[in-house]
This record gives structure tokens, C-alpha cells and sequence, in this order.
């Protein structure tokens, strides 16, 4: 069997992509609504695109300190939404497509040792003349698209910010958290999650900042935090979101809100 | 909306373009948001540019108090822990918002959520997207804070049209602890369609203390009333007979006498 490169697309996903191009049908994961907001903003969809990776969970050894485990498990996460996202954009370039909507992603355990990031878009072809240097990508769906444009904003691309940290927590524990202790903030763990979320809140928005858009909006954003043993705490964030664009001209946004009262029951 | 507005050709156009003028490190003025969609473009609407996502957090010990068995009582104690926590990760958030010069912080996610760490830590969480007004304007409040709100951005595009403008999030917390019935009293009931006039005054009392104290930092501030107001009650982990009675609401302040909103559109959307 030849070897393939990694990188490069499938046999099986460029004959896909193939059939697009020539006269196939337009597949799209869009709803009827996000169909709707696409084409007010002037997108028509050209295909589904996808991009997904496989990776094993490293391990950094069982005498290493909890720190170093974290931050390969960060790195990790970080490398799965991105690698995934660039197979997705690669996908999207190969259908002349000018960007991608509603994209999902989607982190599964395969028997504990490896994870695979799976992101699912629809790409969308704008009705000009201009095309951008590389399609935007974004999580938000149709809708939300089309009033974004409207109201002069465009989608860039996917931000993902993630931050691993582990740190000591030798002194409190667990004398400070015995029932009878009282009421009281729990000193560092507290300090754990707050740094690891400004960590990952600063990520994202230097992805941001370094694409050159305008602003971001967060889609989702945890924190998921752990004893290590009981000699220290780890915690790992990760904020997604989209990278939006302004071109609309002038300070004030463009008012154009129409007041409904919808006649449902909610 | 979709097709009539000549403008519509025009759209994909201007996007495209300033996609593919898009340089890598240029200088913008970055912001991040919480916000949804809708609410960031109501909130632009409203008048207000998104500053930048705000957070406070705090892991918080809460202490253990014992409630008598057959007496109905505050479990004090509880209570001063979920306003110290909560007053901590407000104070937080309030200080990032602070540092930005935001005018006020609209928004706000108030959630509790317990930690693997241990049975009597929960992590306190304040969430929400830092504002500031395009116009200039008096908007932070008495005591000299950006002002926050709990209200979504389709409330507080409605409220600053009707010329209201937030002042803070209060709240009122009471956690309650209920008596448990006597022996002679359920061997009396049983069997019966009866109230139960200890519990029913327990719930009483406890929302009422909440509620109250709702108000007296509504008075604190100087607010003419508060909207959204939300009273839940929190079992927590403390068992069927201790509750938290948590009121939350926005208190609001008049912009000018009028308070007239233009006649919204009624329209009957086809779906459920």
C-alpha cells in the first residue's frame, strides 16, 4: 500500500470534493433559518467540508510533576482544534469556496489513550468579484451570519485560546478544608482557575488581535479543574469563539432594528 | 429583509473586500464579548461598544452549621458564606471592567458550580461583557462602579430605549433551615389533606428575608425599582431541609420623564 502523506487530503475525500466541482449537488449542513440568514448576507452553499485528526493522549511519564503533564495535555487540545480547523479550510479552498459557516466540533475518546477532533462546516461561495486571500471560518450559524453582515460586520476565523497550569497546594490541604473550618475563599485554587482563564482569555485574543480583526465573540468557555493527588491542584480552559471584522464606516452602528412582538406563546 | 434591500448586492461585496485587505498584527481596537449575536448588535444599537469579556472568580470553603432538628431558623452562617463568595467574584469582575474604563458590564452570569476538589467548595463565577457608552454620559453609579446588569441584551436594548439605564445587581440571600415535623404531629396527619403550618411559614420567611434584603441594596444605591427579578430557590448540597432563597433582580434608575417605546411590529412567526 503507498504511503500518504498525512497532510494531504484522502483518495476518498478529494474524490468527494471532485464531484463538487464539476456538477454535482450542493450539499450543506445549514438549517432552513441558517439557509435564509447565508443568502441575505449573499452566501450560496457550495458543499460540506470537513477536517478531523486523531491524536493519542501523550503521557509524560509517571514520576514527572503534574505541571508538565498539564501543559502537554493543553498543547494537545490547542494542536486538535487547529489541525483540525486547517483540514477543514483546506477542504474549503479546494471547493473555491470564500468561507465556512456554522462550524461544530466535536472531541471524542477512543478507549482512553487518543482523542479525535472532528470539525463540521458548510463552505459558502459570496456573490462578487473579490475573494478573499483564505476563506473566514466561523462557529456562528447562518442567521447569525446574515445579521452580522448586515449590520456591517464579517466573520475572520476561528479563535481558540487553551492554558494548562498546575500548581502546589501543599499548605492548605486539606486542613483548610475541613467541615468544621468555617467559611472562607479557597486560596489557590482560586488563584489556579483565575490564571488559567485570563491564560486562555489572553490566547484567544491574541489570535485575534494577531489576524487583524476587530473583535471576538465567545462561543463557549470552561474550566475544568482537579486535586492532583493531594499535593497539588490542575486545571485546564479553553475559550472558543470568532474573530469578527467591522466594515461598515462611521463610529455609530448602523440602527436598523425592526420591534416585533412575535405571537407565540413564549 | 432578505432580498429587497438594494444595499443587499453591496454587502458581500464591502465584506469580501475587507476580508482580503486584512493585514496579519495590524492595529485594531480589540475587543472580546460574551455576547451572543443578537445581543451584540442590540447592545451596539443601544449605544454601547463591547470592551472587552469580564470575570471573577472564587473557590470558596462553605462552612457547616448545624440546624436544630425541629426548629425553624436561618442558618446564618451558610447565608454570609453565598453573599461573601458571590460579593467576591462581583468585586473581581467589577475591577477587571474597572481597568478597561467600561461604563458598565451588561450581561452578567451569576453560576455556583461544585468543584471535584472537595464535598464544601464550589467555585463562584461572575461572567459578562464590559461596556461603554459612544456618548458620554453619567452611567456608573453611586458608589463610583461601572454599573452591571443580569438582564440579556434584547432586555437592556429595551430598557435604555425606554429611557432607563441600570445601576447595579442586587441581591438577597437566605439560607433557611425547615423544621421537621414532630412525631405526635405526623402521627396526627396522617392520612390527611392538612398544611403544614411550619413549612409554609418557613418558605415564607426565607423568601421574605431574601427579598428584603434585595431591596435594601436596591435602596442603597438610589434605584426607582428593579426589573428581572428572579427568586430561586438552591438546594445545593445541604439536604431536603436546607435551602438557599436567592433573589436576583437589576435595579434601574429613570434617564428622563417619558418613558414611551415605539409600538412594536406584531407578527406571527410560523414555527412553535
Amino acid at each position: 500500500m503507498p504511503k500518504r502523506d498525512v497532510r494531504s487530503r484522502s483518495p476518498i475525500g478529494q474524490a468527494r470534493l471532485d464531484r463538487f466541482s464539476v456538477s454535482g449537488p450542493k450539499t450543506s449542513l445549514l438549517s432552513v433559518p441558517g439557509a435564509v440568514g447565508a443568502e441575505a448576507a449573499g452566501f450560496t452553499p457550495v458543499g460540506d467540508v470537513m477536517g478531523s485528526v486523531v491524536h493519542q493522549t501523550g503521557w509524560a511519564g509517571p514520576s514527572t510533576w503534574a505541571a508538565d503533564q498539564i501543559k502537554l495535555l493543553a498543547e494537545l487540545l490547542y494542536r486538535g482544534y487547529a489541525t483540525a480547523l486547517d483540514r477543514l479550510e483546506e477542504e474549503a479552498t479546494a471547493l473555491g469556496a470564500d468561507g465556512v459557516l456554522g462550524i461544530e466540533f466535536t472531541i471524542t475518546s477512543l478507549d482512553d489513550v487518543a482523542q479525535e477532533f472532528v470539525a463540521l462546516g458548510t463552505a459558502v461561495r459570496a456573490a462578487t468579484d473579490r475573494r478573499p486571500r483564505r476563506p473566514f471560518t466561523t462557529f456562528l450559524p447562518g442567521q447569525d451570519v446574515g445579521k452580522l453582515m448586515q449590520a456591517g460586520w464579517v466573520p475572520v476565523r476561528v479563535a481558540v485560546g487553551v492554558a494548562g497550569q498546575a500548581m502546589f497546594d501543599k499548605y492548605h490541604r486539606p486542613s483548610q478544608t475541613r467541615v468544621w473550618a468555617g467559611n472562607f475563599e479557597v486560596d489557590m485554587p482560586t488563584k489556579l482557575v483565575t490564571d488559567v482563564r485570563a491564560a486562555a482569555r489572553a490566547e484567544f485574543a491574541r489570535e485575534i488581535g494577531d489576524c487583524g480583526a476587530d473583535g471576538g465573540i465567545v462561543s463557549d468557555m470552561n474550566v475544568q479543574a482537579w486535586p492532583v493527588h493531594d499535593y497539588a491542584v490542575a486545571g485546564i480552559a479553553t475559550v472558543i469563539g470568532t474573530a469578527i471584522a467591522r466594515f461598515h464606516e462611521g463610529r455609530t452602528a448602523p440602527t436598523s432594528a425592526l420591534k416585533i412582538l412575535p405571537l407565540n406563546r413564549f | 429583509m432578505t432580498t429587497a434591500d438594494p444595499a443587499g448586492q453591496r454587502i458581500p461585496e464591502d465584506a469580501m473586500r475587507r476580508l482580503a485587505e486584512m493585514k496579519p498584527g495590524q492595529k485594531t481596537s480589540l475587543f472580546t464579548s460574551d455576547l451572543s449575536v443578537n445581543e451584540f448588535l442590540l447592545v451596539r444599537e443601544a449605544g454601547f461598544r463591547p470592551l472587552g469579556l469580564v470575570l471573577g472568580s472564587s473557590i470558596y470553603h462553605v462552612g457547616f452549621q448545624m440546624g436544630r432538628w425541629s426548629k425553624n431558623q436561618e442558618m446564618d452562617r451558610l447565608s454570609q458564606a453565598m453573599y461573601h463568595a458571590r460579593e467576591l467574584a462581583m468585586s473581581r469582575m467589577e475591577a477587571e471592567a474597572d481597568v478597561l474604563g467600561a461604563d458598565g458590564i451588561v450581561a452578567v452570569r451569576l453560576e455556583i458550580e461544585f468543584k471535584e476538589f472537595g464535598n464544601d467548595l464550589a467555585e463562584f463565577v461572575a461572567v459578562g461583557t464590559a461596556v461603554k457608552a459612544d456618548e458620554p454620559g453619567e452611567w456608573r453609579n453611586n458608589t463610583g462602579k461601572p454599573f452591571t446588569s443580569d438582564l440579556s441584551g434584547q432586555d437592556f436594548w429595551t430598557l435604555v430605549q425606554a429611557g432607563y439605564a441600570p445601576l447595579g445587581m442586587v441581591m438577597g440571600t437566605c439560607v433557611y433551615h425547615i423544621a421537621h415535623q414532630g412525631f405526635r404531629q405526623m402521627m396526627g396527619n396522617i392520612g390527611q389533606n392538612v398544611e403544614i403550618p411550619q413549612y409554609t411559614e418557613a418558605l415564607y420567611d426565607a423568601r421574605e428575608l431574601a427579598m428584603s434584603r434585595m431591596q435594601a441594596e436596591a435602596e442603597q444605591l438610589e434605584a426607582e425599582g428593579i426589573v428581572g427579578v428572579q427568586l430561586l430557590s438552591l438546594p445545593h448540597r445541604w439536604g431536603g431541609h436546607t435551602t438557599e432563597f436567592f433573589a436576583i433582580g437589576t435595579a434601574v434608575k429613570p434617564l428622563r420623564a417619558d418613558h414611551h417605546i415605539a409600538k412594536p411590529q406584531l407578527v406571527l412567526p410560523l414555527t412553535d
